[in-house]
Order: C-alpha cells, then structure tokens, then sequence
C-alpha cells in the first residue's frame, strides 16, 4: 500500500445495477398491491375527465361572454354565465380535493402494505442474508425507495393521466373550433416536443447520477456514525470529514446538472409558451379583422393555450418522478424476491420438553475465505 | 419571489390607470386567499414535522431490527418485531394522509385563486363594457394581467409551502448543529509532555462517574499505571471496567476527579494529540466496510493527512528501530495480532473486503484485526478492552508474549474476565460494583484470599467441568 492510497470508508459500497425487469411488469406488480383499493383509484381516475371538463369549460365561458353579450352590449342572463364560471371554479377546486385526496390516501395505504410485505419477508431471511447485504443498502430499500415512491405519488405522478386528458382535449377543442387557426397555434408544438424529448433525456441521466451519489453518501454517513467511537479514538474525524466533503461536493455537482436541466426546460417551455402566444395574436388578430374568428375565439385561444402549455412542462417533471419511483419499486421487488432462507421441514418434529439437547456430527462449516 | 413582485409591478402600473376600482376587485381577493393558504401551510408545516417524526421513528425500528436480526432470530421474535412494525406503519400512514388533505386544500385554495380573478373581470368588467367605460380591447387586455398575475401568486403559495418544509428540515439539522461539544479542547490545550524513559503514565484520581444521573456507575476510582507498566483490570461483568477504559481514552469526562496523562490532567491536555497516542481495543471490534489492509491504517492516514495533528507518522518497525516502509509495518502489526497465518489464506490477502461491520470475518479474526489497527499508531498506551475474548487462550498467550516484546517502555491496560493472563502483568485492579476492591499482583491477591481468588478458584472449576 503506497503512502497516497487512503483508506476510503464506504468504499466498498456499490449498487447493483439494475436488472432488466421490464416497466411493465414492474407497474404490473405495483398494480397487485393497489387492487384492495382498486375502488378508490378508480373513483379518483373517473374524476379526472370531469376536472378536465369544468377546467377547460371555462375559456369557453369567456369566449361565450365575449361574443354574445359583450359584443352586442346585451348583458340579458349574463348572470347565469357569470354563475356558471363561478360554478365551475368551485366546482373544479372541490373536484380536485377529492381527486388528490382519495388517490394519495389509496396510495398510502398500497404503499403500507408494501413496506409492511417488505419487513415482514426481511424478518424470513437467513443471518447469511445479512451477512452479505450492507445494513444501509437494506435499511434503503426499506425506508428511502419506498420513501421516493410516496415522494413520487405525492408529486401527483398519477395525475399525468388527467394532464394527457387535458392535452389531447385542448388539441381537439382548437381543432373543433378553428382548425387553420389552431395548427397555426400548435406549429411549434413539434419543435418543441423534440427539445423536451431531448431534455428529457439528459434529465434521467442526471437524475441517475444523483442517486447514485446519494447513496455514496449514505453509507458513508451511515458507517460514519456507527464507527464514531472508532473514528474519534484514530483522530480520524478531520480526515473522514474531509472525506465527506469530497462525496458532498461530488453529490451537490450532481445535483447541480439535474437543476440545469430542469431550468433548461422550464425556460424553453416557456419561451415557446410567450412565442405562441405572440403566433396567435399576430394569426389571430388579423383573422379577427377580417372576420373569421370572433374575438372571443380569439381570447379563448389565448386561455386554452396557456393551459396547454402548464402540463407539457410538468409532464416532464412528473416523467422523472415516474421513472425514480420504477426504479424504487423494482429494487424493493428484488428484495421481496430474495429467497434465502434456512430450509424449513413441512414435518417437524417437536422439541422433547426435556433435556434438549443439541449434538452436532460431521458439521463442517466455512464462514470466509 | 422576485418574480413575482416584478409581475406585479408591470401588472399594476396599466391595471390602475385602465380602471383602478375593477382592480380592486379583481385582486382583492388574492390577498385574502393567500391568507387562508398561510393558515393551511402553517397546518402543513406542522404536520411535515410530525410526519418526518414518524418517518425517523420507523427507520430507527427497521435499523434496530435488522442489526438485530441474530437476536431476533434467536428469541423467534419476528412476529412480535412485524406486529410493531405494522404498528408504527399505520401511524405513519395515518399522519401521511393527514398532511394529504392539507395539500389537497391548499391545492383547491390556489384553483380558487386563479379562477376568481378571470370571475372578477366578468362580474364587473362586463358591466364597464356595456356602459362604455372599457372597451372591449381593454377588457380583454384586462383579463390578460389577471390570469398572468394568477399563476405567480400559486407560485408563491407553493414557495410559501415548499420553504416550510424546508424550515421543518433545517430546524431538525439545527438541533444535531446545536448540540453541545462537550468533550472539548480547553482554549489553552497543552501539548502531551515527552518525559524521557517510559511514557504513558495513567492516574485515575477520587474519579466518579454516572451515564445516568443519580445512578453511579464509578464510585472514588484511584489507579496509578506507572509509565511502562503492565496491569490488568478484573471483575464481574458491569463491576465498571469498560467505563474505566473509555475515561482513559477520554470518551467520557468523569462527574468529579481526574484521569491525568504523564502528570497532567486529560481535560487540560490537547485531546486529539492524546487520544493519537492511546491505542484501545474496544469491546465490540469494529471494523469499517473497508479492505482488511485499510481497515489496519486507520489511523495513519489521519496521521499522514491532518495537518493540525502534530505528531510524526510512526516509521520504526514495530520490532525494532529500524527504518521501515509502511507496509512491512502493518504487515507486522498483523503478525504480532496474531492474524498473518490466516490472512495469508484469504486468496486477496490484505486486499480482502470486510463486509459491512467486518460480517465476513469471524468474532476473533476482528479482535485480531482491530488490534493490528491499535499497533500500528506505536501508541504510549494500549488498552485492550476484553479483547481477546473470542480467540483461544493459545492465541491469547501468543498475543501477549509478542506484546510484551513491543510494549517495554510503554503502558499496556489489560481488561479481561479471564485468569491466564494475569501473572504475567505487574498490577492488577479487581473493580466491583463501580469501585476497585482490591490491588496488587497475581500471587498477592490469592494469597490475600478476597475476591479476586474466589473468582480464580471459580474459573478454573468452570474450566475443568468444561474439559
């Protein structure tokens, strides 16, 4: 050993890379623990079509107000629209309660029967187990992957479906209502797919980076404060905090890259949110003049056009959600698959009450090495 | 935040003069709305806490249950250990939704927020329309700020939420942060004297010492080591050995007296410059999930890396003044623990991977490994706490006959439950009960016929029967 190699504590720490178990039969298997509460799911999936509804009824609303009694300066039942939007306000927060509400409570219960499953099938594996699993490795898959599926639900991973409902009912509504006006509003969509697409891609690799380096940095805490003791009696606490720092800064520097993509993509989004915009006032206003479209389209345009773009941007945020939260749940999975145990005889004989005695003949035994 | 605020300037600068009363109205709410999310997030800010509580409650079961697996096995206690797991679960999935329907609120809150301006501008708007006070470019214009505004201020709804989960966190790393040092350098710290001839004085004045308050653990310790001398500390199992041990190497103050070092007090003495003299050999021999060879230079790379460590790294073999590399001295590290034989039979030699907690090797192959770890610092003091206990009195004798080579000129404390070894050493302390009952060398105390000769007598019926 040379006087530059040091010792590295955690070093010995890797992750398995993980296996090639397909995406569907992982959310396959996620789905056998949400089927107790498949009621509730779908109770909460039905209501996203209606959210959608109350939600993009509401641009029209406006357009209605514009164009049949703003324009002809007659406010005759005027009320009953006003109540209407506010109807459909109302209507859409309460609505969403209840979405959020009865889907992350099924959910949390899915996932107690998850983390329950997991400690109760740890508890029937053999001390060899033990033996060769990292404690830290084991205590992650327990607590901090199940952790990130929550995480993940919590985000409103599952409201994707009602961001992909909302989508595709604002391109078929612009569509309905003006279809040359709306492939001039949806001509950067393409463009701007790609770059997400692109994005995307180099997001999932940081995002992996940065697991990874989490857990470096776990087990180097977790060793650390176990071995403290140790460490204090060696005077090696400069040294391990300088460690420490090294694994920090290299967790922090991944962490770093992911924000940049994340702010790439908001920023590009955004962009192309104002530059559409701008296409549909300049499209518009001149379609306006010479009477194709009604004013109100038009505002209406402008509304649904913002509300396009809110979940194209979270859809990629929620993607990486998803994506962290298969992985979690497959390295949970490995470990419920994980089967050593000390072989069982299905005709046991009992213990005699007394003199028990244990003898042992030709043991032999290897332990390492 | 800034965002925001810029928003509404911009915002407020054409809605004003456009028509400052349909301002009003429209914003007006927001405000007040906003309100009404503070009251939730300040709810949500309190159950995040209870719910990181349950979080940490959980983990800290699973961790107890799983470095205690062997004992779980043992006793058959999975059932019990699921029973309070699923207990545990179900309050943290109880707390969890709890903190679902205060997001689901503040959630709805914000929806409210967004739709109740564009409601606004109709309500009044459309009348100023009508009666020709707005046009309906302004009108529209109008409505344009207010849905831009919206969506800035959900977003300071969810900073106001996002920062009080943070707050929640920080306050939990500000307690660890805030937790007082209280083994510390004083500010005029000296440096560990250098008496020439034997170093590594112990004395143990009038010392007590209780974990707990009210509960004395040690009672009016006196011990003197002299420098270069051998002993031994016996006595039953929680007589208050191990705790004499950790005040040595000044893991714990003791409540009244003093351990002094070569004839000054520990708590005057630069701490980390001693404690790199004091090798120990603690009780549970851990080991870092490191190679066996690194696990062995522990120590050194602190001595080779920190620069506020003023102490030369050792280059002398341990067997005699020679120069040597830093390999041949672990190496002999090694051989002196008694550990070189089978090292030489693992196909990766020093290079072999401890699993974590050093699983893959057995409880003595540890011993021996952290006390190569111990030699290698050439430390005045070495205490092997109970540190032989699981290799054979073969090894054992081995170990301290090498020992005994190295160690001249040095103090070496022995802690043992185990007679063989004791007449061999200069002094040996009996502690009972917290308190040293009786002193002197092997063929003293049983000739003295007191306690330490009763448990001698024991352990060599024990030995006996068990032959």
């Amino acid at each position: 050993m040379s006087g530059d190699r040091r010792s590295k504590m955690g070093s010995s720490f890797t992750d398995q890379p993980i296996s090639d178990a397909t995406e569907l039969s992982i959310v396959r298997r996620l789905w056998a623990y949400l089927r107790p509460y498949k009621g509730m799911f779908l109770a909460s999936l039905l209501l996203l079509p209606l959210i959608t509804t109350v939600d993009l009824l509401q641009p029209y609303l406006l357009q209605v107000a514009i164009d049949q009694y703003l324009i002809p300066k007659n406010l005759d039942g005027f009320g009953w629209l006003v109540a209407g939007f506010a109807g459909c306000v109302l209507l859409q927060a309460a609505l969403q309660f209840a979405q959020v509400w009865v889907m992350q409570t099924a959910g949390q219960r899915a996932l107690r029967d998850l983390r329950q499953d997991a400690f109760e099938h740890v508890q029937s594996l053999s001390v060899s187990f033990f033996q060769r699993q990292p404690l830290g490795r084991l205590m992650a898959r327990l607590t901090t992957d199940i952790e990130s599926l929550q995480e993940a639900l919590a985000s409103g991973m599952v409201t994707m479906i009602g961001d992909l409902i909302t989508l595709s009912a604002i391109v078929v509504i612009l569509l309905v209502k003006d279809w040359r006006f709306a492939l001039a509003s949806f001509v950067i969509v393409p463009f701007l797919l790609a770059v997400t697409a692109v994005i995307r891609h180099f997001m999932r690799k940081a995002f992996r980076e940065v697991r990874a380096k989490i857990a470096r940095l776990y087990s180097h805490l977790q060793e650390s404060v176990t071995g403290m003791p140790v460490i204090q009696l060696y005077v090696r606490e400069r040294v391990s905090a300088e460690e420490y720092r090294g694994i920090n800064a290299d967790y922090r520097d991944a962490n770093f890259m992911a924000i940049r993509f994340d702010a790439l993509l908001y920023a590009v989004v955004e962009t192309v949110g104002s530059v559409t915009v701008g296409v549909i006032i300049w499209y518009g206003s001149g379609a306006v003049m010479r009477d194709v479209v009604t004013l109100g389209v038009l505002v209406a345009f402008i509304e649904y056009m913002q509300k396009f773009f809110i979940p194209i941007r979270d859809l990629a945020q929620k993607y990486n959600f998803l994506q962290s939260a298969l992985v979690a749940s497959e390295r949970v999975f490995e470990l419920l698959d994980e089967d050593e145990r000390l072989p069982e005889t299905t005709t046991p004989n009992h213990c005699p009450p007394s003199r028990c005695t244990s003898c042992s003949k030709d043991v032999s035994f290897v332990l390492a090495g | 935040m800034v965002n925001t605020f810029v928003a509404y300037v911009i915002a407020l600068n054409k809605m004003i003069p456009l028509d400052w009363r349909l301002t009003l109205v429209c914003l007006g709410p927001f405000p007040v709305i906003l309100m009404l999310s503070r009251i939730i997030v300040r709810a949500l800010f309190h159950q995040t806490k209870v719910v990181q509580t349950q979080l940490s409650t959980l983990s800290s079961r699973v961790q107890e249950n799983l470095s205690g697996v062997a004992v779980v096995r043992a006793y058959v206690m999975q059932a019990r250990e699921e029973a309070k797991f699923s207990e545990l679960n179900d309050a943290f999935v109880g707390a969890n939704i709890k903190l679902i329907t205060l997001r689901g609120a503040l959630q709805a809150t914000m929806t409210l927020l967004a739709g109740i301006g564009t409601l606004g501008v109709l309500f009044v708007g459309a009348n100023r329309v009508i009666d020709g006070t707005l046009t309906l470019g302004q009108f529209v214009e109008f409505n344009g700020y207010v849905v831009a505004l919206a969506f800035p201020t959900i977003g300071l709804g969810w900073v106001f939420s996002v920062w009080n989960r943070g707050i929640a966190a920080f306050d939990r790393v500000f307690e660890v942060l805030n937790a007082p040092v209280d083994i510390a350098d004083l500010e005029d710290a000296q440096p560990l004297p250098k008496p020439d001839g034997p170093r590594g004085h112990i004395a143990l004045r009038n010392v007590d010492f209780s974990y707990v308050p009210d509960t004395p653990t040690l009672r009016n310790i006196n011990m003197d080591i002299p420098a270069g001398s051998k002993v031994a500390i016996v006595g039953k199992t929680g007589s208050g050995k191990t705790t004499v041990a950790r005040l040595m190497c000044r893991l714990w103050d003791p409540d009244r007296g003093t351990v002094e070092i070569d004839g000054v007090p520990f708590t005057k003495l630069s701490l980390r410059e001693t404690r790199s003299e004091i090798g120990v050999v603690p009780q549970d021999p851990f080991l870092f999930s490191m190679s066996i060879g690194d696990n062995v230079r522990f120590g050194l790379d602190a001595l080779e890396d920190d620069p506020s460590l003023r102490r030369a790294v050792p280059t002398t073999s341990l067997f005699s003044d020679a120069v040597v590399s830093q390999e041949t001295r672990i190496d002999e590290a090694l051989e002196i623990a008694g550990m070189a034989g089978e090292l030489s039979s693992f196909s990766a030699g020093l290079e072999t991977l401890v699993g974590e907690r050093g699983v893959t090797l057995s409880g003595g192959q540890k011993q021996r490994v952290t006390i190569a770890r111990a030699l290698v610092m050439d430390p005045r003091i070495l205490i092997l706490d109970d540190a032989l206990a699981s290799v054979d009195t073969q090894t054992e004798t081995a170990i301290l006959d090498h020992l005994d080579r190295i160690m001249s000129g040095r103090t070496s404390v022995i802690i043992t439950h185990r007679f063989n070894a004791l007449a061999r050493v200069d002094k040996i302390f009996v502690m009972d009960e917290g308190q040293v009952v009786e002193v002197g060398t092997h063929d003293e105390l049983l000739r003295a016929g007191g306690i330490y000769a009763e448990l001698c007598e024991r352990q060599k019926l024990q030995e006996e029967l068990e032959a």
